[in-house]
């Protein structure tokens, strides 16, 4: 991993068109500013992690046990939320 | 319109062009997947398969998400009759409750037949109910099988 250090107000470059800026450090926060082009996708770690683990479950689902799950409890049950 | 012979977590599915659709943002973990097919079965009222053409062992389930109580704006950039679908978590063990992805709605454009995931920190609620069917400008797009068993009993299904 690459380690750099940066003051507030400053910022590396990845590339031509991403730019992260320090803005604020704060009581062991860090706030970053980030500039990208339209269509990149940014997230914090943990939500990244969240979707591609749901993604990863969704993809579990097997034909049979849905038929399997109407069987059991109908159209009438879809109310409980991840 | 051409029509090709895909295998499918469903047995080998002819597939017109129109029914393909395209995944402009890869789903997270599945970088590999882009191309997809809907497959709605008889008497599986509001579901949706959508099926992977890249590896025919993924399928995910997708509903509306007025079955859940939730309801989504359409994301930026939007388009004309886009629509947003959850992916359907089933239960795998016996205490597991059926769940749905509420963070990473899917947002379909009929017209591009395009997909795409986008998160959202939180959803709305509701204010009506969903449809026994699917959405029709999904439903216009996607592969009807008869029911599970005569989809099974395909040549070449898994």
């Amino acid at each position: 991993m690459l380690v750099l250090t940066r003051r507030k107000g400053q910022a590396i470059r990845i590339g031509e068109d991403i730019r992260i800026v320090v803005t604020r450090i704060d009581d062991g926060q860090v706030r970053l500013g980030l500039e990208t082009p339209a269509g990149i996708s940014i997230l914090r770690e943990e939500l990244f992690e969240a979707v591609r683990s749901d993604n990863q479950d969704a993809a579990q689902s097997q034909p049979g046990q849905l038929e399997v799950w109407l069987a059991e409890y109908g159209s009438g049950q879809t109310q409980e939320n991840s | 319109m051409s029509e090709s012979l895909y295998p499918t977590r469903f047995g080998q599915l002819p597939i017109r062009d129109e029914q393909i659709w395209q995944c402009s943002l890869p789903l997270s973990g599945f970088a590999d997947l882009q191309r997809f097919a809907l497959l709605h079965v008889d008497k599986q009222g509001p579901f949706l398969w959508l099926q992977s053409l890249d590896d025919p062992l993924i399928a995910f389930l997708l509903c509306a998400p007025e079955h859940f109580g939730l309801h989504y704006d359409p994301p930026e950039p939007s388009c004309a009759d886009g629509v947003n679908m959850l992916l359907v978590i089933l239960p795998q063990k016996a205490e597991d409750q059926l769940r749905v992805h509420q963070l990473a709605p899917l947002y379909f454009c009929p017209e591009q037949r395009s997909l795409r995931q986008w998160i959202v920190e939180q959803a709305q609620p509701a204010s009506g109910k969903g449809s026994d069917l699917p959405p029709d400008c999904l439903l216009a797009h996607a592969v009807r099988l008869g029911t599970l068993s005569d989809a099974a009993s395909q040549p070449g299904s898994m």
